[in-house]
């Protein structure tokens, strides 16, 4: 196995993690320091500290001391320049006279100085590089089980076969590769729970998830757990796990101790040595002075000299004066000693890793006995055990301990926070602890708190004559550790809705246009040409002067059945349906209490308990909602059904709609037999039918509703037929253009959140003298009650066409807006909907338009721009 | 004749189609034992489109015998049963054949690939054989049926029809690392044995 390190290949074995293998390569320095740019190597060991930060495979601040070695892995430093061994931003640590504690704040008092400042400061100070294409897959996935365990060591282990003994389902999340948890590393402190293991593997009600780790728990005992490359095409997977009980069986970690140059590389947790030698069989260093007492402390020395490593004495903590070197340790000074040595085994506070209680509301009280706060108050969907609730525990160094401020004795290795700094923001004021992490950053760094939570605790106590309980712990948070933005986001789920006639735009060359989630054709392209203002020319010319076919299968559309789908219809619309007779249609709008135009569209009878009803393309969920919820608790006899998906639906227009339409029907069409604003079910092209005459675009016309899976067979049907007529199908901008000539509003585009019916120019819609619909209130007043402003049509001087939401303007000032503009080829001018002050709303009135920064004149028209009188839609 | 909208899907990957009630609907995609072994052991994806759907609103379940009854809420119904029933059943409701695409998955690891797609607890406790629910699957409204066919567990999907596409690619594409493979109805017709 082999992997690349800053461009020079590393050897690997199995069971190697990429800090292993490194670490067996000779590489000691790991990191540069977030302020000082110090060296810095191994601390923890255990995915726990920022010291091992690199970019693997392009992804910034991964934790490689957890990351196992795979072949062609590519890893590179970060943060370091050039390079970790040789940084010249180190020079910092000479100037840290300047760089006091708050130096933001202290420093950058103007915003233009930071404005200044910031680029130097973010490359300087930043973690990693984000990669502009990340390879590899973000997934996600959902469980759920009766029992999640955290934490794979002897009790997460018996937790689990307890759990699964009683009946439940378990799943046991363990963030190590192997199951056994302290066991696999702390040889003395007990048996590998081989058989626990084994029957944990083999039980049939217990999944296990070795090498994830889980780093929240979210309202509703939902965890948050991280798989890294659970399948080949994957990078992470994030799994969301639901448990009725969660299992925290986390275990402690360990965390430093405070004495000057307690950051040098060499100087390693008493854990991080230990994992070295049991898990990689790689001995730490070749001499080592290990700080710590009791049994702990004779354990690990025994593990080093096991592994050949020659060792001191032990030396106590209160001991220590300080870790000599110049990047390396090179001497541990204590008892007024020297002790040469290549590595510093430190026997550190052994920390409960309760973040998962503590999120869940679970108490932490400080227990002097065990040198350790413990989870307390749990519940009742939740419970400890092992290690994390104190159990077993014994203080590594009594805390609070005296403080010596000093420069290089660092609390937080994240962000090089010092006793000193700490000391020095206590005596500036901030002598509380949420207080004092928000200004020193300590606790706020990629190890949230893990390494320098209780030693920023115990300074904090030790200074304020507070206790430690008094003193209290800082909030945990989730995600602690952290996850990439690409876990979190997950899969690219864009879902794209596509009509019965997608493939047939596509063949025809549609250019897209994307609608929400759907796709409908811009317009299409052409033999002749690909430019939009020609095809969209050509395509309006067809319409209004043979016919077009365009797909408006978009179109919401419902079926309202029942014995009194017409008393909802009056309810909830503005119109009255229950009087329509059957094979007719109604133009409908909807309004709210406020009697604010919600959504309009079409309703027509198809038999006497059966209408059927057209909504826009966008508001079809929410008008199907607001039938339902006006119709819950009526006692009615209603059934609505989205029929949206089901329906293909083409709009034929045209002088020439009706030829084209009449070679594929036994239908009468005459303009009297089926006149504008009837509804008919019949057959076309062999196909069963329900046909509209409606005219969004002022044409003669049908729009044909087919079952969608016979869609393709009618669109090619009516293009055949439509050919010898010169039949184009249209898109959407050609639509616009056409409708906006017959001043046909688009409810949302030319109305806003505050329109009503009167002031879009809609007042035959509302039928005020029935007893009771929706807005009714709001809207009994006169249509003709001053009003804030009015809809009007424009006609713009010139040649530039507004663009949609330019100012409409009166003596300079603004008092209006355009809200869709076009250049008519029947005006042969520019023309625009737009909303004028009431006193403008005249025939013939002059207001202006600005139109890129220049003020052009526009004449007000009440009136549609094409074809006034209806007489061709009606034809 | 009529089409399900995954017609030029199913062209693209060489389905040989058998016709079916006025439908066209793949048989197969070259030989269907594969397609059947590959769901035995993981996971087929069939399309099965043609389902006659009937939406019901009625104060008792509709007594339709060719027909299965599933329950979407309170006095709300869905039938769905065989394609040359389609006119029968919609009798009883609403006929929503044409808005549902109807998706087969099937096999001992389609529930792991529909987790990766939908919140929604899928365990035989929770969801047994003739459960119905509606959720989110690849973030599209969908209705989910469980039909286990002989020992294996299936889930018919029914998606609006417009949506079909976005969720056969993502299932398909969720159900690599489980060996999904796309069926036809020959392969999906041998499960039943």
């Amino acid at each position: 196995m082999r992997f690349e390190f800053n461009g020079t290949p590393v050897e690997a074995r199995p069971g190697d993690t990429v800090a292993s293998a490194l670490y067996r390569a000779g590489q000691r320095v790991f990191s540069r320091s977030f302020k000082y740019h110090r060296p810095r190597g191994l601390l923890c060991g255990a995915g726990k500290c920022p010291n091992c930060l690199m970019q693997v495979d392009g992804v910034p601040n991964v934790r490689v001391c957890v990351t196992p070695a795979r072949d062609g892995l590519v890893v590179r430093h970060q943060h370091a320049y050039p390079s970790l061994d040789f940084d010249w931003l180190s020079l910092a640590q000479r100037f840290d006279a300047f760089l006091p504690v708050g130096w933001y704040y202290k420093t950058f008092r103007s915003h233009a100085l930071w404005r200044a400042a910031e680029p130097f400061i973010r490359r300087a100070a930043g973690l990693g590089v984000v990669p502009a294409d990340p390879a590899g897959e973000y997934e996600h996935a959902f469980r759920q089980a009766d029992v999640a365990v955290i934490g794979g060591g002897p009790s997460g282990l018996e937790a689990a076969l307890a759990h699964a003994g009683a009946g439940s389902e378990v799943v046991l999340v363990d963030d190590q590769p192997e199951l056994g948890g302290h066991r696999r590393y702390r040889k003395r402190a007990g048996p590998e729970p081989t058989d626990l293991i084994a029957r944990v593997r083999s039980h049939p009600a217990i999944s296990v998830l070795a090498g994830a780790y889980c780093f929240g728990l979210y309202e509703g005992n939902l965890l948050g757990v991280v798989q890294p490359a659970p399948h080949a095409r994957c990078r992470e997977r994030l799994l969301h796990l639901r448990a009725a009980h969660v299992v925290v069986a986390t275990g402690v970690y360990e965390a430093p101790l405070l004495f000057p140059n307690n950051d040098l590389v060499g100087v390693m947790l008493s854990t991080a040595a230990q994992r070295l030698i049991h898990l990689h069989g790689l001995p730490p260093g070749k001499r080592a002075a290990v700080i710590g007492r009791g049994v702990r402390a004779e354990e690990v020395l025994a593990d080093l000299r096991s592994a050949g490593v020659e060792t001191h004495l032990l030396i106590a903590p209160e001991e220590v004066e300080r870790a000599e070197g110049a990047a390396s340790v090179s001497a541990l000074r204590a008892r007024g000693e020297r002790f040469p040595c290549d590595v510093v085994v430190v026997c550190g506070h052994l920390v409960p890793d309760a973040g998962l209680l503590s999120q869940a509301g679970a108490r932490l009280d400080w227990n002097a006995q065990v040198g350790a706060f413990c989870p307390a108050g749990l519940p009742p969907t939740m419970s400890a055990a092992g290690e994390v609730t104190g159990a077993g525990l014994s203080a590594a160094a009594p805390l609070p301990a005296p403080v010596a401020p000093h420069k290089r004795a660092f609390v937080c290795v994240c962000t090089d926070a010092t006793t000193q700094d700490l000391c020095d923001a206590l005596g500036e004021g901030f002598d509380h602890m949420e207080t004092l992490k928000r200004y020193t950053t300590t606790t706020m760094g990629p190890c949230q708190g893990r390494m320098c939570q209780l030693n920023a605790i115990a300074v904090c106590a030790r200074q304020t004559g507070r206790g430690m309980q008094e003193t209290g712990v800082t909030t945990s948070r989730p995600p602690n550790p952290g996850v990439t933005l690409g876990a979190l986001a997950g899969p690219r789920h864009h879902p794209i809705r596509r009509t019965p006639l997608h493939h047939q735009h596509a063949d025809r060359g549609a250019v897209w246009l994307d609608m929400g989630e759907w796709k409908r054709p811009r317009y299409y392209r052409t033999a002749a040409s690909s430019d939009e203002t020609t095809c969209v020319r050509a395509e309006y010319a067809a319409v209004r002067q043979r016919v077009g076919l365009i797909d408006v299968s978009t179109l919401g559309k419902l079926e309202v059945r029942g014995r009194d789908a017409g008393r909802l219809l009056d309810k909830v619309y503005t119109h009255r349906f229950s009087d329509l007779a059957v094979g007719r249609a109604r133009y409908a709008t909807l309004c709210d209490d406020h009697g604010i135009l919600l959504d309009d569209g079409t309703i027509s009878r198809l038999a006497e308990d059966r209408y059927f009803l057209t909504t826009t393309t966008g508001n079809l969920d929410f008008v199907e909602q607001w039938l339902l919820w006006w119709l819950a608790g009526t006692g009615q006899h209603v059934h609505i059904a989205n029929v949206t998906g089901g329906l293909a639906a083409v709009n034929l227009a045209g002088p020439l709609a009706r030829d084209t339409l009449r070679k594929l029907t036994a239908l009468d069409l005459g303009s009297q037999a089926f006149s504008y604003m009837a509804c008919r079910q019949a057959e076309v092209a062999g196909i069963p039918a329900i046909l509209l005459r409606i005219g969004f675009v002022g044409e003669t016309g049908w729009e044909i509703h087919v079952p969608a899976e016979c869609g393709p067979d009618l669109w090619d049907a009516l293009l055949d037929a439509g050919r010898e007529f010169g039949i184009r199908p249209f898109g959407v901008e050609a639509q616009r253009l056409l409708r906006l000539e017959k001043k046909h509003v688009i409810i949302g585009v030319d109305t806003d959140a505050l329109t009503t019916p009167y002031e879009a120019g809609l007042n035959w819609v509302v039928r005020r003298e029935k007893e009771d619909f929706i807005g009714r209130h709001a809207l009994s007043g006169s249509p003709r009650s001053p009003r804030r402003e009015s809809l009007v049509g424009l006609v713009v001087e010139g040649e530039q066409t507004p663009e949609d939401g330019s100012a409409v303007m009166i003596n300079g000032r603004p008092a209006g807006r355009v809200t869709s503009a076009r250049f008519s080829p029947h005006v042969g001018a520019p023309i625009a909907l737009a909303w004028a002050p009431e006193a403008k709303a005249v025939e013939g009135a002059r207001v202006e338009v600005r139109i890129r920064g220049r003020a052009v004149t526009a004449r007000v028209t009440l009136e549609a721009f094409y074809d006034p009188e209806g007489a061709r839609l009606r034809a | 004749m009529r089409q399900s909208a995954l017609h030029r899907w199913h062209v693209a990957a060489q389905a040989q189609f058998l016709e079916a009630a006025g439908w066209q609907v793949p048989a197969h995609y070259g030989d269907p034992e594969p397609e059947a072994a590959a769901a035995r052991a993981g996971a087929g994806l069939a399309d099965l489109s043609n389902l006659a759907k009937v939406d019901v609103c009625a104060t008792a379940p509709p007594a339709a015998a060719s027909a299965t009854c599933w329950v979407l809420g309170h006095r709300h119904y869905l039938l769905t049963g065989p394609p040359e029933e389609r006119a029968a059943l919609a009798e009883h409701g609403i006929d929503v054949t044409s808005v549902f695409a109807a998706f087969l998955l099937i096999g001992p690891r389609s529930r792991d690939v529909l987790g990766k797609l939908s919140s929604v607890p899928l365990a035989d406790r929770s969801f047994p054989n003739g459960a119905a629910t509606q959720t989110s699957v690849a973030h599209v409204h969908t209705t989910i049926l469980r039909q286990d066919r002989r020992t294996l567990p299936a889930f018919l999907l029914l998606a609006a029809r417009d949506y079909a596409g976005h969720l056969w690619e993502a299932i398909l594409h969720a159900g690599q690392e489980y060996g999904l493979a796309p069926i036809g109805g020959e392969a999906a017709a041998r499960l039943e044995e």
